[in-house]
């Protein structure tokens, strides 16, 4: 049986990943064992890779959410957001740039039965032009779309290490995002 | 551990470079003669590595972290005030004990126990235990606000009033006032993260709203820490005209450490020496 990972190990492996097409898989790799180190449970085990039945469509990877008490994070986000699969897709670049166009690309990857939320984890914080495109999408279908960035899964992991819960970090940047919406 | 350890099952890191050998050699032997046992980590720190990148990752399940720091090793400061908040961030407790004569006061803010006198080792146990006994979230949450309220005392709050709980709506528990004068107006939220919540970026919207309303000041007092974003939207309201502040857990800590006869009354472990077998 191979040990859990512990925060340290991720920490260690998010520092080693190298940022562009060299570390893409691996930057995919250590953001889904760290989201899971993060977030499963409560939510459950992320499906890798999974394609719409055409096989037309690969997302990087979705987390079942089957929490329903609107007191708990995820709760709340299932009431507020539909959210039952946290979609979550991995942008690992180093000299271009994440833009609108990645933002249209992962809006288009959300289906309606998941709900409306969906994340994109980046190895750099996006441009402005993605966070106005963010936002017209949240204006035109609701659907929200929030940037983690390898900081953010630090400090996530740091809230985890206190024994306080992560998902407050996601609850937080969604608030945030309420607040600076035009 | 041994089994008569006053702190059972709780891990502390006794951290120091090759300069301070002896002097760590010395606290060890002191602690462990008050039954606390450490674990050693010398930082033979590599050319170009840092003290911080060294900490976070050799620091794996520390609950205590003590630092040891002299004239001869005092170069490395910098990086020891940042790998001091970020084990802070981890839940950590942080004690930097400095070797006479002591090269910093304070490092990012906390005090720095000079190692000195024949009772140098037991005032290093006693700054251990109470840490291991500061589980503010453990206490019920009328007592943490008592707590708090003793606290701001401390620290020139005066006039402090309960509101009656239907007042939590307000977006503040208790007021105050500060200066000289009495002329500044202290609206105050206390949050214990286990028992009543944390302080979220709505809370701070709210405050914000209330104290812009009024021209007062406003504090959020939490067991907790606040998420970098919460901290962005405090800036962001504070550049607005709101005045808040925050006194999240660490901070409190830090407070309880210099006011040890509060955290004596308020956390029941907290004698010297009666740390919870």
């Amino acid at each position: 049986m191979t040990a859990a990972l512990t925060s340290n190990d991720l920490r260690r492996q998010l520092d080693s990943c190298p940022p562009g097409e060299g570390g893409w898989t691996e930057f995919e790799r250590v953001g889904i064992r760290t989201l899971a180190h993060l977030f499963v449970p409560p939510l459950q085990s992320p499906l890798i890779q999974p394609r719409t039945l055409a096989g037309a469509e690969r997302r990087d990877a979705v987390f079942p959410n089957r929490q329903r008490d609107p007191g708990s994070n995820w709760g709340f986000l299932h009431a507020d957001h539909g959210a039952r699969m946290i979609l979550t897709e991995f942008k690992n670049y180093d000299k271009s740039d994440i833009g609108p166009e990645e933002v249209a690309e992962t809006s288009g990857h959300l289906r309606r039965s998941w709900g409306r939320l969906a994340l994109i984890c980046c190895s750099k914080k996006p441009t402005a032009s993605a966070y106005r495109r963010r936002n017209t999408i949240y204006s035109e279908e609701k659907k929200l779309i929030l940037f983690v960035t390898t900081a953010d899964l630090r400090e996530m992991l740091d809230i985890k290490d206190r024994g306080e819960d992560p998902s407050d970090f996601i609850l937080d940047s969604i608030e945030d995002f309420y607040l600076q919406h035009d | 551990m041994p089994d008569n350890s006053p702190l059972p099952g709780r891990h502390i890191y006794l951290s120091f470079t090759q300069e301070d050998d002896g002097t760590a050699a010395e606290i060890a032997r002191a602690l462990e003669q008050r039954g606390i046992a450490v674990r050693l980590d010398r930082a033979d720190i590599a050319w170009g590595e840092s003290w911080a990148d060294h900490l976070r990752s050799a620091v794996e399940q520390a609950d205590t972290f003590v630092l040891v720091v002299s004239q001869d090793s005092s170069r490395h400061v910098h990086d020891w005030a940042q790998a001091a908040e970020a084990l802070d961030r981890r839940g950590i407790d942080v004690v930097a004990v400095a070797v006479p004569p002591p090269a910093i006061r304070d490092l990012a803010g906390r005090p720095v126990l000079e190692y000195a006198g024949p009772s140098a080792g037991e005032r290093l146990a006693d700054r251990i235990e109470l840490g291991a006994v500061m589980d503010l979230d453990s206490l019920p949450w009328m007592q943490f606000e008592a707590l708090a309220a003793e606290l701001l005392t401390r620290y020139g709050y005066r006039s402090i009033q309960v509101e009656e709980p239907a007042a939590g709506d307000k977006g503040y528990d208790l007021r105050a006032v500060h200066g000289s004068q009495d002329e500044e107006e202290i609206l105050v939220q206390v949050k214990s993260y286990r028992r009543n919540g944390r302080v979220s970026v709505n809370d701070i919207r709210d405050l914000a709203g209330v104290v812009l309303d009024r021209g007062a000041h406003g504090l959020l007092v939490t067991t907790g820490q606040l998420t970098s974003v919460a901290r962005q939207v405090l800036d962001r309201f504070n550049q607005a005209g709101a005045q808040l502040q925050v006194l999240d857990g660490p901070a409190l800590r830090q407070m309880l450490v210099a006011n040890p006869d509060v955290a004596r009354r308020h956390l029941t472990s907290a004698e010297p020496g009666t740390a919870p077998r």
